[in-house]
């Protein structure tokens, strides 16, 4: 029990006047009577015995202090003391992740989403701060967002928390909570993890706060699109899609595949409770550029049963090597698809634009061809100085796991020379000697992608360590990716993505889909060598342009943003959640069931019956009582 | 048969009907002592004299009468003695009124502003009636009527306006339309000390007789003084303390925040009514009254309370029989 404006509570100082203008101008009704002879002796009685005479039961005014009394208790807004009563600091972890678009928020089935019931949830505890109180509420999305930090102003909490929205991607919860550690600073911290505790086997942070959990959604109907990968096989394009029924009863419908816009395939699906399906899709057509896959089962999950897949742009990286013969490097550049290799002596070599690629071996002409370089054993030059040779260097310590070394390991590598490099301002360090002389090098300068090996592959047994052609492929990916776009393996809402324009675009421009309550837009952005696009919250299909001086430059690009998480699609509710080491039971909160409409509603109707005692009844009530009184004495 | 009209409360008023009378006529005044009258009238006086009814004997003395000599007697005894006989006298009656102010109320009229009185059997009289003025002089006539139809001597007196109006004694029924009129005239008015007024009564008085003392008896001495004073002067003494319903229980007619006027004094009582103080108003009348009645139980003075929503019918015809006052 409590009050939510306790500032209300000063309005009973109207009390005071009420009772001084009773004692001060007491309307009487003036009366003659026989002889007051008797009444002055009982007065006199009454006021020896009682100073407060004046105060006498009188009904009126008891009607009246006992109104005011309901009024400012009202005003005071009164609460039973419900569980979302929270005094101190709070803190408030609202799982923002797709699972929340469930539409069992509520119990009746109204279509209430579980992000919305934990709106309410979050709403109640708002209401339930009292005085004094700070609140800091965090949105778990893939990226957590702390909402509100340290706010006492219950309107304006209130009307941040109707601006949240839920997301299309799984919830980086570990990280939110270590968000709300942060903010857990003072002794009397409780943090309330409002969720449906689809949140991933991840182990939480310990937080030094008191702990709640509030679970929202009610059942775990749902069937999903869990992966959908498009891929060239030698027949054609193959479509691969995985289904799974995460809900506890069977699921059955349609799969609709639409391939660039048009419905390509439909088949009936069955998927027992728990179950997953996986189906290939072969054969699809040969120019087939977008695919858009959609389980039509009616489930509470709608966000997880559509996917999309954009196939990567079929044209190879127009690779030039430049080199006095290495078979170890012509072998290994050809197995990779994207790369459509071209050789060149270093004497027939004149530099020129047309290549993606230009890869020179124990070469370096003096003027350099655009595009992206592989140096190999590079002579001395402005752009890798090189001083000397190193004989014999050891690989030392690896440092960091830098992606272009990915799967490659080196620790077999024995190397007889190696060019002693100096590390230019524009390069990093991928593998260095004991000595801390750069072996390889990578990095960006003047608009283009460069690395070096610095040794010769036949004065080293690169060429004969497993981790090669893995190196190699990674090196290639990377100064010659095949697209504008350096797209990682799966793109989840949220995540950035690194853009590589053409050198002649001057302006990219990205047409997002719609959101979940978005309409389709349209980004600009200004053309870089290294663009960073990360407004992908929405899921669909995202386009590329390139344009310069407003004229398309290279075909549009596409990339798709999918959920195809099975931990976001199993929405089952969970009663408990891994919190401090523990599992934490959930408790609804309930508002604070403020009572004011109760008290007011009191208050009118003793008004009303002040009212009718002040005009009608107040002395035939009176009469009344003291008759049955009379008839009890007798 | 109508008699004289009233004016009290600035209202004719009827005192009684002619049936009324009638059977009026059939009572009389009981006095429980034998006194000397005046005149010859149908009641035994202390005095002997001629009626029918012996008395007693005495020795014969020279100068008696021979005639009422008993001459059986002395033809058995040889001895003379004298038949004496009862003698038949009147009485006085003395019916004082309190005609203060305080008296003109309780009529249900003004005064009840909260509404009808709820005390239960009042309907049985009109509003008009509970007056205890009007009550009082309606009692006053009809036992100064039964004392000119009883022979009796019959002498009214009002105490208002702080002095005494007499009606002078007179005896025979032929007096009664003169003593109704009389009575009816009278009006309300002042302030009266009932105890200065019955002291000066009884002094004045030459014939103590039996004495009605119709008041409320709303003095601050008590009127036991004069009720005292009356005594010694030889009357024998019948007090009607004659009230409203409204002061016997005040909550019929008074409750909340009131301001309550002395009809005689014009003071102003400012009071609160509930519960609590109806309780102590209860207690306080209880003792008042009770005061007053031990006074006349322990001087063998006959004390009637009367409260005006009796029917005075009921009280002429029943209560005073009852009471020994009348028969």
């Amino acid at each position: 029990m409590g009050v939510l404006e306790p500032a209300g509570l000063l309005l009973a100082l109207l009390a005071i006047p009420i009772i001084l203008f009773y004692m001060l101008r007491l309307r009487r009704q003036e009366i003659t009577v026989s002889s007051s002879m008797l009444w002055r002796q009982v007065v006199q009685d009454r006021q020896a015995n009682a100073p407060w005479q004046k105060l006498r039961r009188n009904l009126l005014l008891y009607l009246q202090l006992l109104v005011l009394t309901l009024l400012v208790l009202g005003l005071a807004r009164p609460f039973v003391l419900g569980a979302s009563q929270t005094a101190g600091n709070l803190v408030i972890i609202l799982d923002g992740s797709a699972s929340m678009q469930a539409t069992d928020g509520a119990a009746s089935g109204n279509g209430q989403t579980r992000f919305a019931r934990a709106q309410a949830e979050a709403g109640a505890l708002i209401d339930g701060l009292t005085p004094g109180s700070r609140l800091t509420l965090i949105l778990a999305g893939p990226v957590p967002v702390t909402a509100i930090s340290g706010g006492s102003d219950k309107a304006a909490l209130r009307a941040t928390l109707a601006t949240l929205r839920p997301t299309a991607a799984p919830a980086a919860m570990a990280a939110a909570v270590t968000l709300a550690a942060a903010a857990a600073s003072a002794p009397d911290t409780t943090l309330v993890v409002i969720s449906d505790g689809a949140i991933g086997a991840t182990p939480l942070p310990e937080v030094s706060a008191a702990v709640r959990y509030i679970p929202v959604g009610q059942r775990g109907d749902n069937t999903a699109i869990t992966a959908l990968a498009l891929r060239d096989a030698p027949q054609g394009p193959q479509l691969f899609v995985g289904l799974a029924n995460s809900g506890p009863t069977a699921a059955s419908g349609l799969l609709n595949v639409e391939v660039d816009g048009r419905l390509w395939d439909s088949r009936a699906v069955q998927l027992a409770p728990g179950a997953t399906d996986e189906r290939t899709l072969p054969d699809l057509p040969l120019d087939t550029q977008l695919v858009t896959a959609t389980l039509k089962i009616a489930d509470l999950l709608p966000v997880d049963n559509t996917a999309w897949a954009a196939r990567a742009r079929g044209a190879g990286a127009a690779t030039l090597l430049v080199s006095a013969g290495n078979s170890f490097i012509e072998k290994a550049l050809s197995l990779l698809p994207q790369v459509r290799l071209a050789r060149v002596l270093p004497g027939n070599y004149q530099p020129g634009p047309g290549n993606d690629l230009t890869i020179f071996d124990g070469y370096l002409p003096a003027t350099l061809p655009p595009g992206n370089l592989l140096l190999i054993h590079p002579p001395d030059s402005p752009l890798v100085p090189v001083s000397g040779t190193l004989a014999y260097p050891a690989l030392g310590p690896r440092e960091g796991d830098d992606p272009l070394l990915r799967y490659v390991n080196l620790d077999g590598l024995h190397i007889a020379a190696a060019a002693r490099m100096q590390t230019p301002a524009w390069a990093r360090t991928l593998v260095r000697s004991t000595g801390g002389d750069p072996l390889l090098l990578a990095g960006e300068t003047a608009g283009r992608r460069v690395a070096v090996i610095g040794f010769d592959l036949h004065k080293s047994d690169l060429a004969l360590q497993v981790g090669f052609p893995i190196l190699l492929a990674n090196l290639v990916g990377w100064l010659a990716p095949g697209s504008a776009l350096d797209l990682p393996p799966r793109l989840t809402p949220g995540s950035a993505l690194a853009i590589h324009p053409l050198p002649e675009a001057d302006r990219v421009t990205v047409d997002i889909p719609a959101g979940l309550d978005t309409p389709a837009r349209t980004v600009q952005l200004a053309a870089g060598p290294d663009l960073s696009f990360s407004d992908t919250a929405g899921l669909g299909l995202y386009r590329i342009r390139q344009t310069a001086k407003d004229k398309p430059v290279g075909p549009p690009e596409w990339f798709a943003v999918n959920l195809l998480d099975s931990v976001e699609s199993t929405i089952t509710p969970r009663a408990t959640l891994d919190l401090q080491g523990r599992p934490i039971p959930g408790a609804a909160a309930s508002g604070p069931r403020e009572i004011a409409p109760v008290l007011l509603a009191l208050a009118l109707l003793l008004l009303a019956l002040e009212w009718w005692l002040y005009h009608h009844g107040q002395a035939g009530l009176l009469r009344g009582l003291r008759q049955r009184q009379l008839k009890v004495k007798s | 048969m109508t008699l004289m009209p009233t004016n009290a409360s600035a209202s004719y008023t009827t005192l009684f009907d002619a049936t009324f009378l009638k059977k009026l006529e059939r009572l009389s005044i009981i006095s429980r002592k034998l006194r000397a009258g005046r005149m010859k009238g149908e009641r035994r006086s202390t005095k002997r004299g001629s009626s029918v009814e012996f008395a007693d004997y005495r020795n014969y003395t020279p100068g008696d009468d021979l005639r009422r000599v008993d001459w059986n007697a002395y033809a058995r005894l040889e001895r003379l003695f004298i038949k004496l006989f009862m003698e038949e006298e009147d009485i006085t009656i003395h019916v004082l009124l309190d005609a203060s102010k305080s008296m003109d109320w309780g009529d249900g009229g003004p005064v009840f502003g909260l509404g009808a009185p709820a005390v239960p059997g009042a309907g049985a009289v009109p509003a008009a009636d509970r007056n205890k003025l009007i009550y009082a002089k309606r009692t006053a006539a009809a036992l100064g009527y039964v004392g000119l139809a009883g022979f009796d001597r019959v002498t009214i007196a009002a105490f208002h306006r702080g002095s005494i109006s007499r009606f002078s004694p007179v005896r025979g029924r032929g007096h009664a339309v003169n003593l109704l009129r009389w009575i009816a005239g009278l009006q309300p008015g002042g302030e009266t000390d009932l105890d200065a007024s019955l002291r000066a009564y009884a002094a004045h008085a030459r014939f103590p007789g039996v004495c009605f003392i119709l008041s409320d008896f709303f003095t601050a001495s008590g009127g036991t003084e004069g009720l005292a004073a009356l005594q010694a002067a030889g009357h024998e003494i019948h007090v009607l303390h004659i009230l409203a319903p409204a002061e016997v229980h005040p909550e019929t007619a008074l409750l909340g925040d009131l301001r309550l006027r002395d009809s005689e004094t014009g003071q102003t009582q400012e009071v609160s009514i509930d519960g609590g103080l109806l309780d102590l108003y209860a207690e306080k009348f209880a003792a008042w009254q009770g005061a007053l009645e031990g006074y006349c139980r322990r001087r063998g003075i006959n004390y009637l309370q009367v409260t005006t929503d009796t029917p005075f019918d009921d009280l002429v015809l029943h209560y005073l029989r009852r009471r020994g006052v009348i028969a």
